[in-house]
């Protein structure tokens, strides 16, 4: 024994048993401090004991050593991939567990929004299988679209209006030119968008003046009819012509074209398309409440908000499930009742750093859904609340948006856990409606993340206890004292929020966010 | 899609150094937290917040250095960060003391996995009515009064029990590294 160890007085004990247990009090707080600064070896001595409180710690409850090589969270096979090795080491942490599923592409930097065009009305659409369906409101970069039938409408960035009918086929180029392969389209184009061109096969159309229909067939038969003021057609190998109000042209590869007369009935108007939109509109408000109705009555729905306020200065936002608690009612702290999802609905506005709406969440849960329609204006900072309990305790929720566009489900069952999609939320996502839902279950040990009903990510769960939200809030975070810079207020508007004691099917998303999504 | 010979540095690439990283760092970011902030909760909140920020800041780390010292001056700086917002908790240390104790704590990280190793084995001496405490209190979240309740015990004399098994410990860590049985 070289030096004798040192010994710390009964009284700095004692205050080091009060302080890591939680039980000390102002005074004696303020005592330890005293006896901290006066000596390096009571914070020599201070440090080792947390040391013995953290290992106790980890020791206990499954906490899991790194070690470990027991834990996998799915069934082992014979060669594992390495990523299944680093969830394992990383889950039984409980830490960042599903950064593995991080692809390449979706880290990268997401380039800044280069929007063309905006669809600003649907009809009746169905997509092509396969692609990614459209909604109002949805930013159009660069890009196609295609549709088996139905109508959009898109207001392009410099002024045009297009009103498209599928079967159609259009490449958006750029604020002034499309291409379209396929479909019937009608154009309107303001002074200040002379010069809008859409290039059919063998054929630019330049428009110089107001409203114009163009048709191309899947035959590659095409016509052009001039509704209003004058076209310029540009033939492939041959010298420009000028198409007067009333005159119309067809054509196809290797023919000359011949002229018609001008028939603009055949292509829809802007007004019909908002009378059509109308009686659609109707019909997805109808078929929503339907589903609405069966939602309210399940078993396993803890709360459906669907942001109807009872009055409109109503600072309530009521729990709709059938028999429901009035403690399950929201209350309703600085948003403002706005338009939601269609002409009619509520939504709130989450807009002030203070604006949230606060809940009392009761009960433990081992699975859960969490599902909202939410349209994000902007990212305003890091992390944005979707809903959020407070502080992190253990049982803690914390469902937010990264401002890179990750879905996060971070839970907490002892040691924190991060459930991260990819960035699947992009610019272009930003300023409509998205349907965002969230599932985690302890039977399959597994959290998913779906965006408008589509899978995005699955990771696995590591350490299971209940979950036990208690108070919460939506669209904001309160932590103890929260300052600036821990806000995590969201931009943007809900109109829809359910919570339920189950972790959802992927085709119950689906369906989910088919009878609720807008035009 | 996947390159042949994949670059070092590519997102893949970098999600896996990351994870590795963290993985071996976590227990030690967790004691350094720790031994700042006032109680676990407050622990698990500051090192949650750390663990997106390492993640988000990890283009900014250079290979070849101390990963460990780089996440303990991030944490270190969250830890500040919480404290602030908690400006009116009369639990929580001076920033100054913070400050001083972070520093301390930074100068004797090379010893730490040392004195983590014996911490461990004098871990597998605890008897089985200790651990049975160690388990109860601290696997239900600290829940004492509960656990208390359960065991037919006081609070009071939980907490005497479990701070005696701290010291009793340290006691053995301090033995065993003066023997040199874990040099």
């Amino acid at each position: 024994m070289s030096t004798p160890p040192f010994q710390p007085t009964p009284e700095f004990l004692e205050l080091l048993a009060q302080y890591s247990s939680g039980t000390v009090d102002e005074k004696g707080t303020q005592r330890l401090e005293q006896l901290l600064q006066d000596s390096q070896d009571n914070r020599r001595f201070f440090r080792r004991y947390l040391q013995a409180d953290t290992v106790l710690r980890e020791s206990s409850c499954g906490h899991i050593r790194l070690a470990s090589p027991t834990i996998t969270p799915f069934p082992a096979t014979q060669q594992e991939p390495w990523y299944w090795k680093a969830a394992a080491v990383i889950a039984s942490l409980g830490c960042l567990t599903s950064l593995w599923l991080s692809r390449a592409s979706s880290l990268d930097v997401i380039p800044p929004s280069s929007t063309l065009a905006v669809l600003t009305q649907s009809v009746d659409v169905q997509w092509k299988a396969g692609d990614r369906s459209l909604q109002t409101g949805s930013q159009l970069g660069s890009g196609t679209l295609r549709f088996e039938r139905g109508l959009v409408q898109l207001e392009f960035v410099n002024g045009a209006v297009v009103v498209a009918e599928g079967p159609a086929e259009l490449e958006l180029i750029s604020p002034k030119r499309a291409i379209c392969r396929q479909g019937k389209v009608r154009a309107s184009v303001p002074p200040q968008a002379h010069g809008f061109t859409i290039t059919a096969p063998d054929m630019d159309v330049e428009d110089l003046g107001t409203e114009f229909g163009l048709a191309v067939g899947h035959d590659g038969k095409s016509e052009v009819h001039v509704i209003e003021g004058e076209v310029k057609m540009h033939p492939k190998n041959a010298r420009p012509e000028s198409l007067y109000a009333g005159q119309a042209l067809r054509w196809e590869a290797g023919l000359t074209p011949a002229a018609l007369q001008a028939n603009g009935n055949v292509f829809t108007s802007r007004q019909e398309l908002l009378s059509l939109a109308s009686v659609s509109s109707k019909e997805t408000v109808s078929r929503w409440q339907t589903e609405s109705t069966r939602v309210r009555q399940l078993p396993e729905t803890v709360f459906h908000y669907t942001f109807e306020p009872n009055e409109p200065w109503s600072r309530t936002l009521p729990n709709t499930r059938a028999n429901s608690e009035p403690a399950l009612n929201g209350a309703v702290v600085g948003c403002q009742w706005g338009q939601g999802r269609w002409p009619g609905k509520h939504a709130l506005e989450f807009k002030g750093l203070s604006d949230r709406v606060r809940l009392h969440i009761p009960g433990q849960y081992t699975a859960i859904t969490l599902a909202t329609w939410v349209r994000i204006e902007s990212w305003d900072r890091w992390l944005s609340s979707l809903l959020l309990t407070d502080s992190f305790k253990v049982g803690a929720i914390h469902w937010q948006l990264s401002d890179k566009g990750e879905m996060i489900l971070g839970v907490n069952p002892g040691s924190l856990e991060n459930h991260f999609s990819p960035p699947v939320i992009g610019p272009n996502d930003l300023g409509r409606w998205v349907f965002l839902a969230t599932t985690y279950n302890e039977a399959t040990r597994s959290v998913c993340h779906y965006l408008d009903g589509r899978l995005v990510s699955t990771t696995p769960i590591k350490k299971t206890g209940p979950l036990i939200p208690a108070d919460a809030e939506l669209g904001n975070w309160t932590t103890n004292q929260t300052t600036g810079t821990r806000a995590r207020a969201l931009n943007g508007k809900i109109d829809e929020f359910t919570f339920f004691a189950r972790a959802l099917t992927p085709e119950e998303i689906q369906t989910a966010y088919q009878t609720g999504a807008p035009l | 899609m996947q390159p042949a010979a994949p670059n070092p540095m590519s997102p893949q690439n970098r999600d896996e150094r990351f994870v590795s990283l963290f993985a071996e760092t976590e227990p030690a970011l967790r004691l350094f937290l720790r031994s700042l902030l006032p109680r676990w909760e407050d622990t698990d909140e500051v090192l949650q917040e750390t663990s997106l920020v390492l993640w988000r800041k990890f283009d900014s780390f250079t290979e070849g250095t101390d990963f460990l010292r780089w996440a303990c001056m991030v944490a270190r700086f969250e830890a500040l960060k919480y404290r602030r917002g908690k400006a009116r908790d009369r639990h929580v240390f001076t920033e100054t003391l913070m400050e001083q104790l972070a520093q301390e704590a930074e100068d004797e990280l090379p010893n730490l996995d040392l004195e983590r190793k014996a911490l461990e084995a004098c871990l597998q001496k605890l008897g089985d009515r200790e651990r049975s405490w160690v388990d109860s209190v601290y696997g239900n979240d600290n829940q004492i009064r509960e656990v208390a309740v359960q065991a037919g015990r006081s609070a009071g004399s939980l907490y005497k029990a479990l701070h005696r098994i701290r010291l009793g410990l340290l006691d053995c860590v301090n033995r065993s590294l003066a023997d040199g049985e874990l040099a």
